[in-house]
């Protein structure tokens, strides 16, 4: 009887708690895709005046979420721009918690933020496609010129990770063509001295280039660079699907290091650095350069600023604007969103050389220090597509896991 | 109704103001819901979660709509055979973790074991200050400890980008001429086996050196006489007394080492030495693969609870040697020979000086003096010192997010200090009054069990739950919630030996006296186990305080100290290793001062804590 009792009290117990606790998810809805619709037919003076309109009524605070620091400092440029107009304090978060909130919160329909940008295409387009996140595309004017691919989903922001190095360490080696970062049947690099990115499964950005080297057009540009350097044509021995994967697989197989972060790479290594070691690195990390006078131009080498890469000088990634789908100020969250894409805005979050606008009218970063003015050549460099690391991205990744453990 | 039913009602009705009458039942049945709405319901989420599509993205990944059931994740970790994604993303990591372990454990069982019996056993000098800066690197964040190592060992002779001079090749003849180890002493398996094998040597000394300590002399004086040598009554005596704490050591160290994500992330810069923890942590960090880390969460917690099984098996076997418990009255110690305990003294202060002095010394001179220059610069500049931690990143003193991330530290580890060491001490009270009961037995294998589970994986664990009910999400309250749980463990291990050890006379004799059970337990049974007690909120502070891996899944970005510290040692621009640094020194100093405090004030101290 005891024991009957005992076994009946402890199922009650077990059952009410796992229920008491799967009980707590909440749900609500959202209706602020008609809000962006509309927005997207209005003129600018329209939107303003539906933004303050809305902000007045609402009687909050706009809230913003973001994986870059500029943000914040365009928040403040909008506010003295829009006097009507204030903000919630905001700090910038990592890519992967950013993910995390966006799931634990949009998933049940909870407040996120009024604004979202952020960046990896592939979260991006499963949560556009989930309907989590809503795109608003302004209309081109004398202010905003956008490409079509821009804005499926909207891109805020371009970034550069390019191939660097110190080049009193390289001495009279020079980058020149993509495949010398690849090693002889993985045994050595190509002239190179050595070769380091920072570790793929924990850096989103570095896991989409890798990606991207695997889709046809990179393909193509591969395989000249693969024919001009080699002399002869690629033919497949490897058993990999593509060139693409070849060359991940050889790029991989040839690293000498991983780098814990780019920051670190412009503010510790490459400055001191013996070993003339290629680093992938974002070329907007420069403004942290610790080596001569801070002058970055002067000692370093980084593709496509001081020569180009046969096959890709490095890569450009996104940073999409959004707005989540429980924003409670969606004409406010347009209009800022058109506001960074504007030359005034733009200027104001990330003036530093390595970023671009979207924008064609948007002018170029300069360094004038470094006496550098960057000017993305997308020809020149691979380009993150949201569709196409979305479809392929785990695969690559299963490659990539696999080829990082077995090098 | 009939009366016979009525009968029956009434009876239940008396039975259970009576059960409930007793202050034990209440707190067993209170402590019942508790665990398992904390420790069970969530591992079940787990276990659901594991066969299930939990977000968008493993819904566009693996093509199935959200919330199907399904065996993927399981499959893509166990047996995914393309690009070998299984043997590479999980067989050879697991083998990899477990000869990392089996490395830390010889360190720590070797490198505890052997100071534990000479602090105990033998007449060598010094032994106050070798056993109270031996437990320095169990305070210490692990990952400090690959800090340290990186920083001691790293050369010019590295062929990764990373080659600087560090300390040892400083000392030794600087750049030019002085000491440079191999590669393989600074990163990848053999560093960081020895630094979690540094880490837990401490654990390995208080529970060795608890038995040594305890151990009837008689046995070794018996074989002295019967003319036994030095070896074999170590090797055929002491050896076998402690081998129940040797064997526990090792399997605790295993379980622990194993689910360490902080110190193989830390020192894998050249090669890809992956692990089953770093796995776990890139898996379960994206939102595609979420599930195929809830699969290596549960398979780590597998693993702990079959070592943990072993343990139980193994030292329920050697019951008896249970007689020996403290009642030798007389502890003769070995005596070493006037010039061998020197050396031997000498030997084990170098061994402590390297492992907990000068790491210390080295974050000091880190934050103080960057490039052999003395300066307070990175302490208290209004310069912006990195563009890529969050938050302000000005100097440390004027750097208001490290200070909140402090006081949010403090503010979360004394919490969860509070509640796991109240709860411990309840549980302890409920337990030891209801000894044999299996609900009592149920309530202290539940409020254990969190032990069992590896940090990362209760973070997964709860990170599955908060996904879920999203208020959670990066709270206080969460974190709190993960905190106490976690850490219950030590301070109910310490509640339970403590009240075992009070005689049930003691309270019979309050009860008597009219004493109502609040008064009984603040006026007599705390005050009776004061240290004991206390040493059961100082450990779940001291764990948290420095923890990681439990939160690193959880931790909103410039929520906890150690948070912080990791996005300046990751992300920070020039400047950021002297910050860093401090912010290590400042955790660390915190908890030893901490420790010092209560240590003076009530007598308790970590070896009072760990293992009870």
């Amino acid at each position: 009887m005891k024991k009957k009792l005992f076994a009946i009290l402890l199922a009650v117990v077990m059952v009410a708690s796992v229920v008491a606790v799967l009980a707590a998810c909440d749900k609500t809805g959202s209706e602020v895709q008609a809000a962006i619709d509309a927005a997207q037919k209005m003129s600018l003076k329209e939107l303003e005046d539906a933004a303050k309109a809305e902000f007045e009524a609402a009687n909050i605070k706009f809230t913003a979420k973001a994986t870059t620091s500029g943000v914040g400092k365009v928040l403040t440029k909008f506010k003295a721009k829009y006097t009507w107009f204030d903000f919630n304090e905001f700090s910038s978060s990592k890519d992967g918690a950013a993910a995390e909130e966006i799931n634990s919160t949009l998933a049940n329909n909870n407040f996120y933020a009024d604004f979202s940008m952020i960046q990896i295409a592939s979260n991006i387009k499963t949560w556009v496609d989930a309907g989590y996140l809503l795109n608003y595309v302004p209309q081109n004017d004398d202010e905003i010129q956008l490409s079509d691919s821009a804005t499926k989903p909207l891109v805020g922001l371009y970034a550069d990770k390019l191939f660097a190095y110190n080049k009193a360490a390289a001495g009279d080696v020079v980058l020149r063509n993509i495949w010398q970062l690849t090693g002889k049947d993985g045994t050595s690099l190509k002239k190179v001295k050595g070769s380091s990115i920072q570790d793929p499964s924990n850096e989103g950005i570095n896991m989409a280039f890798l990606t991207m080297l695997t889709s046809p057009a990179a393909c193509t540009k591969l395989a000249a660079a693969y024919q001009s350097y080699f002399g002869s044509a690629y033919t497949d021995q490897s058993g990999c699907k593509n060139i693409g994967y070849y060359f991940v697989q050889e790029y991989i197989k040839a690293l000498t290091n991983n780098h814990s972060s780019d920051s670190k790479v412009l503010s510790e290594t490459l400055a001191t650095d013996t070993t003339g070691t290629v680093f992938v690195v974002g070329l907007n990390k420069t403004k942290g350069y610790a080596g001569s006078e801070n002058n970055w131009h002067q000692d370093l080498f980084y593709s496509g600023v001081d020569g180009d890469v046969e096959g890709y000088n490095g890569f450009t990634y996104n940073t999409y604007l959004s707005i989540p789908k429980t924003s409670k100020l969606p004409y406010t969250a347009c209009l800022f969103a058109r506001y960074i894409l504007t030359e005034e805005g733009f200027k104001a979050g990330w003036k530093d050389v390595g970023y671009s606008s979207p924008n064609s009218k948007v002018s170029n970063n300069v360094d004038t220090a470094a006496g550098v003015e960057y000017d993305l050549d997308v020809t020149k460099v691979l380009q993150e597509d949201a569709a196409y690391t979305r479809a392929n991205g785990e695969d690559v990744r299963k490659f990539v896991t696999s080829a990082w453990t077995a090098k | 109704m009939t009366n016979d039913k009525k009968l029956k009602l009434n009876k239940l009705g008396n039975n259970m103001r009576t059960y409930f009458g007793k202050p034990a039942n209440v707190v067993t049945i209170v402590f019942l819901i508790i665990l398992t709405i904390t420790v069970v319901a969530p591992l079940i989420t787990i276990l659901i979660d594991s066969f299930r599509v939990s977000t968008v993205g493993e819904s566009a990944t693996i093509n199935l709509p959200l919330g199907k059931l399904t065996g993927k994740h399981w499959y893509g970790v166990l047996f995914d055979s393309e690009y070998d994604y299984a043997v590479n993303a999980f067989w050879i990591p697991l083998g990899n973790s477990i000869g990392m372990s089996l490395v830390a454990c010889l360190v720590a069982v070797l490198g505890g074991g052997v100071t534990a019996w000479f602090v105990t056993r033998s007449n060598l000098p010094c032994k106050k200050f070798i056993s109270t800066v031996f437990v320095f690197p169990y305070v210490m964040p692990s990952w400090s400890i690959a800090m340290f190592w990186e920083n001691f060992f790293k050369n010019t002779n590295l062929t990764t980008a990373t080659k600087q001079v560090g300390m040892l090749q400083m000392i030794t003849g600087g750049a030019e001429h002085g000491l440079c180890v191999p590669q393989w002493m600074v990163y990848g398996f053999f560093p960081t086996a020895m630094c979690l094998g540094i880490h837990y040597a401490p654990f390995a000394y208080i529970l060795i050196g608890g038995i040594l300590r305890n151990m009837d002399a008689n046995l070794e004086e018996a074989a002295t006489v019967l003319k036994a040598g030095r070896a074999k009554i170590l090797w055929r005596v002491t050896l076998p007394i402690v081998a129940p704490a040797l064997i526990s050591t090792i399997l605790l160290v295993f379980s622990s080492s194993i689910s360490s994500y902080t110190v193989p992330a830390f020192l894998n810069r050249d090669k890809g030495f992956a692990t089953i923890s770093t796995q776990m942590r890139s898996v379960a960090g994206n939102p595609n693969t979420r599930g195929q880390g809830y699969v290596i969460a549960i398979i780590l917690l597998l693993f702990s609870v079959a070592i943990l099984s072993l343990n139980n098996w193994f030292t329920g076997k050697r019951k008896s040697f249970t007689t020996i418990s403290g009642k030798s009255g007389q502890v003769s110690l070995v005596k070493l020979g006037k010039v061998w305990r020197w050396v031997f003294a000498v030997l084990l202060l170098i061994v402590v000086v390297f492992t907990a002095i000068i790491p210390l010394i080295s974050f000091a001179l880190e934050s103080f003096c960057p490039n052999g220059k003395w300066t307070l610069y990175y302490w208290t500049t209004t310069d912006e010192l990195s563009a890529r931690v969050t938050g302000q990143a000005t100097g440390i003193l004027r750097n208001g997010t490290i200070w909140k991330a402090f006081g949010y530290s403090l503010g979360l580890s004394l919490c969860v200090a509070l509640i796991a060491g109240t709860c411990g001490m309840l549980i302890g009270y409920a337990v030891s009054h209801k000894r044999g009961s299996r609900l009592a037995t149920w309530v202290g294998n539940l409020a254990f069990f969190p032990y069992l589970i590896p940090a990362l994986s209760f973070g997964a664990i709860y990170l599955s739950v908060s996904s879920s009910v999203s208020f959670l999400s990066g709270s206080f309250l969460l974190l709190l919630v993960v905190g106490g749980i976690k850490f219950l463990p030590f301070a109910s291990r310490t509640g339970t030996n403590a009240m075992l050890q009070v005689s049930g006379e003691i309270e019979e004799a309050a009860v008597m006296m009219n004493a109502d059970w609040g008064k009984r337990m603040t006026r007599i049974l705390f005050p009776i186990q004061k240290s004991s007690f206390m040493s059961g909120y100082l450990l779940p502070f001291i764990s948290c305080m420095r923890e990681m891996s439990l939160f690193v899944l959880l931790a909103p970005a410039g929520s906890l100290l150690t948070v912080v510290l990791q996005d300046w040692t990751n992300n920070g621009l020039y400047g950021a290793t002297p910050v860093a640094n401090g912010i290590n020194l400042i955790i660390i100093l915190t908890i030893l001062m901490f420790q010092f405090i209560i240590n003076k004030l009530t007598g308790a101290s970590l070896d009072k804590g760990i293992g009870g």
